[in-house]
């Protein structure tokens, strides 16, 4: 037998490397999103027989008032909810990993106070939200009673406005560590020398950050922004635990997760056309939403490496 | 071995093969924790003869999709259903729920319960467990605390909430957030207050209109004492538990609630043990309590073990099985006959229930809900909106009434 030339043997070696990842991916994402495909053409209610109903689903998703303007509303909050965290994990994150970059002393110490929710379970830290901002709750009980600054309970989860960017800050909150390690550790692997360099051109320490940390940083960003997009956009934890399948007060939290759920299994005990079909139909559109993002953002990402 | 031994080792093997044969163990799905003991007692007394009960407990929050799911690969061999045919349709249509064996005699239970188990045409699939009564509760030391009697009138109630809050008690305690609450409790009850039965039945059949002056009290009653400032300050912040707790701690005096948070397993007298707890209607033109069949054990039409399945419903309609029941979940049972009840707080509810109580169910109503925008979704959202302040009782009234409309509900015609 001839000898393996190295370019045939690079290739074979690359195949080797992808197959597993890939056939896990296969099995895992691929499939059920074509299983999901399927699904969305028909009528189901979870129990029985489905009826197969072409793109009805989609149909009554685009153009019926009550499924279009919940689907509107849900994914319009779901967006203003992304934005909430998104800002609010960068920003705070960003400062946060500065000083922790710092050499500040204690910075293990905080380091791990920072660190300490992100292991929570999402339910624990959703409990936890509801013990802090019930009207008798902590918050409450500190502002009314213990200082006398405000002069009723502020409704937070009743509070049609409020509602929704205290479930995001909550969310920020609770993953804020996973942001501030991958910042942290963007900032460890800026070059020295570079600052130094910068350092003897008389650069002030905010140039220094604009012109050498943050370029290094914006990978790091947007690798954030893209995991946290795909979470914010499918999961919606919080949401259910907390405001239930209704997502009140008045829809005020709904978000794509949350509809996708009430459609699939309700939201009361009169709910009856509850819907597989419409549910998958729902994900398939969100995915399809999100996607470009998200690829955009992935493969900007790549080019910059 | 002998062949004497042989013999013993083979009855031996026989008997204990006929134990396995008559022990047959089916699973209950539910969603009520207090049933846990009811079905404990009955297999290890083996109450249903040679039938245990593997009672499995879903928090409510997580019932229908995880009885959905395990349906679709056999799932338990009985569970419980919510009432009225708007639940039980989708699971009639899949043939997981069959017509009621003609075996199970219902003559003896209470015939205003049996449409718990009933689908849109009247047929009988389940048997209906508990009567249910909402109303308003109330936390009779504050009441003696602060000398009130029970309000006869709506303005007795008034007065007597605007004594509450001089004394700095919030008079109605509000779970704005769950919005299952606003609709099978409130909606029900204040119906039941100010609406006579015959206009509240008007509603299911179409003949009275969701706009009439009728209805809409029942909402500006609800939003008259949010506006008097009776309501505790964040309606829509507390959920149902923030409520209870309020009404438990003594913080708040009343609530619109159901009986069962005045049963022996409530966390209400996890907060005050001594808590004693009293019933009224809301005190209007009608005066009467809500009272409902609960919901009804199912038997799953693909289960293996049809006859043992059948010889437990039949168990559940035999006063053995109300007086188990009245005794230990603390509930009405639907047992039509003489029982007895021991409980001097369960007879004070049979007595509002057997000469005071509202036979109109919207809530259940298939007419009204066979649709989307359902009318429990309507009246859900509806009493949001109305406690969020952002719509007048009429407007809301009108709301109601176009949601139903627009999938051309029993009334359409009639109210546009």
């Amino acid at each position: 037998m001839a000898k393996m030339s190295y370019n045939r043997k690079a290739n074979l070696q690359r195949i080797a490397l992808l197959t597993p990842g890939l056939l896990l991916f296969g099995i895992f994402n691929f499939l059920p999103l074509v299983a999901l495909l399927g699904l969305s053409l028909v009528n189901w209610p979870g129990i029985g027989d489905a009826d197969f109903v072409g793109f009805e689903n989609f149909r009554k998703l685009a153009r019926e008032p009550y499924y279009r303007d919940q689907f509107v509303n849900a994914l319009v909050q779901n967006v203003w909810m992304f934005v909430l965290i998104i800002g609010a994990m960068l920003l705070l994150g960003s400062a946060l990993a500065l000083l922790l970059s710092f050499g500040t002393t204690g910075r293990g110490a905080y380091r791990a106070i920072y660190f300490l929710p992100y292991p929570l379970a999402g339910a624990a830290v959703a409990f936890l939200l509801d013990l802090m901002v019930q009207p008798r709750g902590a918050i409450n009980t500190f502002f009314v009673k213990t200082m006398g600054w405000w002069d009723a309970p502020i409704g937070f989860l009743g509070d049609t406005d409020l509602a929704l960017p205290t479930l995001a800050m909550f969310y920020a909150w609770h993953r804020m560590s996973f942001a501030i390690v991958l910042i942290l550790s963007a900032i460890v692997g800026v070059r020295v020398i570079l600052l130094e360099a910068a350092m003897l051109d008389g650069a002030s320490r905010w140039r220094m950050l604009k012109a050498v940390v943050f370029p290094v940083l914006a990978p790091a960003f947007v690798l954030i922004t893209v995991i946290v997009m795909v979470d914010v956009f499918n999961n919606a934890d919080y949401t259910l635990l907390l405001m239930g399948p209704e997502a009140g007060p008045l829809r005020s939290t709904d978000v794509l997760g949350t509809f996708l759920f009430r459609t699939s299994f309700g939201g009361s005990a009169t709910s009856v056309n509850v819907n597989f079909g419409m549910a998958a139909a729902i994900g398939l559109v969100t995915a399809l939403l999100i996607l470009p993002a998200a690829l955009f953002l992935a493969l900007k990402n790549l080019r910059k490496d | 071995m002998t062949a004497h031994t042989g013999k013993l080792v083979l009855a031996g093997l026989m008997a204990s093969f006929a134990v396995e044969a008559a022990a047959q163990d089916l699973t209950l799905y539910s969603w009520r924790e207090q049933e846990i003991p009811l079905w404990e007692h009955i297999s290890q007394n083996n109450l249903i003869d040679g039938v245990t009960i593997n009672f499995v407990r879903i928090p409510a929050d997580n019932y229908d999709n995880k009885l959905r799911i395990d349906l679709q690969d056999g799932g338990p061999d009985l569970f419980q259903g919510r009432a009225g045919a708007a639940w039980l349709k989708s699971f009639v249509d899949a043939g997981i729920v069959a017509p009621l064996d003609g075996s199970i005699d219902l003559s003896g239970l209470a015939a205003a319960t049996l449409s718990a188990g009933q689908g849109a045409d009247g047929t009988q699939y389940g048997v209906p467990f508990a009567v249910q009564m909402e109303s308003i509760l109330y936390n009779k030391g504050v009441f003696a605390a602060n000398g009130i009697e029970e309000p006869k009138t709506l303005d007795e109630l008034k007065a007597a909430a605007d004594t509450l809050k001089a004394a700095g008690v919030t008079p109605f305690s509000f779970g704005g957030r769950s919005g299952w609450w606003l609709n099978q409790v409130v909606g029900e009850v204040m119906t039941a207050g100010l609406m006579d039965d015959a206009t509240a039945q008007g509603l299911i059949d179409g003949s009275v209109c969701f706009t009439d002056e009728a209805f809409v009290e029942t909402l500006a009653t609800v939003k008259g004492w949010m506006d008097a400032g009776l309501m505790n300050a964040a309606p829509l912040a507390d959920d149902y538990g923030a409520m209870r707790t309020a009404v438990a701690l003594g913080e708040a005096a009343m609530m619109i609630d159901g009986a069962w948070s005045s049963g022996p397993s409530s966390p209400m007298y996890e907060i005050d043990p001594t808590l004693e707890i009293g019933f009224m209607p809301v005190p209007g033109k009608n005066g009467k309590v809500y009272a409902f069949g609960d919901g009804s054990y199912l038997a799953n039409a693909n289960s293996e073990h049809a006859e043992a399945v059948n010889k437990v419903l039949a168990f559940t309609t035999t006063k053995e099985f109300a007086e188990l029941f009245a005794g230990m979940v603390g509930e009405l049972p639907v047992y039509g006959g003489d029982y007895a009840i021991e409980d001097p707080r369960l007879a004070e509810i049979a007595g509002l229930v057997a000469n005071n109580s509202a036979s109109a169910t919207p809530f259940f109503a298939y007419a009204l809900n066979s649709g989307e925008p359902s009318y429990g979704q309507l009246v859900a959202d509806g009493y949001q909106e109305l406690l969020n302040g952002s719509i007048s009782p009429e407007d809301l009234a009108a709301k109601i009434q176009a949601g139903l409309n627009s999938w051309g509900y029993v009334g359409a015609a009639n109210c546009q």
